[in-house]
């Protein structure tokens, strides 16, 4: 038993030194995890006197307990060792893991809070046009009264057309329902005529 | 317009290197075309040489000119028909019931 305590022990004093030097075991409980300390010092003190500064300030303790409790220790400390281990792989685990846990959410965050438009290259952004913004115009046309979409009023058509000669949606248009049907029509009634491109110009080649 | 027939608007397009006698004869063929269906030309316009917004048969440009025709709804396909086979007219469009 009291080998098993001892391993337990030092693997709880170990795991309790790197995380944090004194919190885990004080942190916590800081009361139960003295007075073990001071209870395995004291016996430790009485059983083993040569021990060297049995009353030292509490970072030693943890470990000296560690170390000193198993060599001379017979009942009481164990008691006051398990009790210590006890509280001790309890608190160090969750300690542990916020001690993971904390670490871990900086990384996450960073790439999150990144935002993803500021990774993208600058020309490719440059590329992506108004939708990318949220705060993009939304009329991107005026309005026109129904009477004036007609085949023939290329100035009103080339409005709803965007520079590639595509037809532009409603969405950004923002142009009623009926309307945008006599504007497709009429787009493609002057495009059959030649009066609208179908295509950029340089595709179609030079005129 | 009587009751057989509608108001069609008729654009077509005519090459732009025909001058004079052979604009004028391009222009009497389609006529003739409408003529032939009994159809009746009731506004004529023309919209002079214009610049194709692509290139069509090599050609730039091309002379525009619109009418306004009373036809039997039937004819208009006759009347495509024959504007498809002509030689000279590049494009052409027919709508119905012209607003302006």
């Amino acid at each position: 038993m009291s080998d098993e305590q001892e391993t337990k022990e030092t693997t709880a004093a170990n795991v309790e030194e790197p995380t944090t030097a004194v919190p885990p075991s004080a942190g916590s409980d800081d009361a139960p995890a003295a007075a073990a300390a001071e209870v395995a010092d004291a016996s430790a003190s009485e059983a083993a006197p040569a021990t060297p500064e049995p009353e030292s300030d509490p970072e030693p303790k943890a470990e000296q307990t560690a170390e000193a409790t198993p060599e001379a220790k017979p009942e009481p400390a164990p008691a006051a060792t398990t009790e210590t281990k006890a509280a001790a792989p309890a608190t160090a685990p969750s300690d542990g893991r916020s001690a993971r846990a904390r670490p871990a959410p900086p990384p996450e965050p960073d790439p999150t809070t990144l935002d993803p438009r500021k990774r993208v290259p600058p020309v490719y952004r440059a590329n992506q046009g108004p939708s990318q913004s949220r705060f993009r115009p939304r009329h991107v046309a005026t309005d026109v009264p129904l009477e004036q979409i007609h085949y023939k009023n290329i100035e009103i058509l080339s409005q709803f057309v965007d520079r590639q000669g595509r037809i532009l949606s409603r969405r950004k248009t923002r142009v009623s329902a009926k309307k945008q049907r006599r504007l497709k029509t009429a787009i493609k009634q002057a495009r059959h005529l030649a009066m609208l491109p179908y295509t950029p110009s340089h595709i179609r080649g030079r005129r | 317009m009587s009751a057989d027939t509608r108001t069609y608007e008729l654009v077509y397009v005519l090459p732009p290197e025909l001058r004079d006698l052979e604009l004028e004869n391009a222009h009497q063929e389609v006529l003739q075309v409408v003529d032939r269906n009994d159809g009746k030309i009731v506004f004529e316009n023309s919209w002079g040489i214009r610049k194709l917004a692509y290139p069509i048969d090599k050609k730039t440009e091309g002379h525009y000119t619109m009418l306004h025709i009373d036809l039997d709804p039937s004819k208009v396909a006759e009347v495509e028909r024959l504007l498809n086979l002509s030689e000279n007219v590049m494009r052409y469009l027919v709508i119905r019931d012209p607003v302006a």
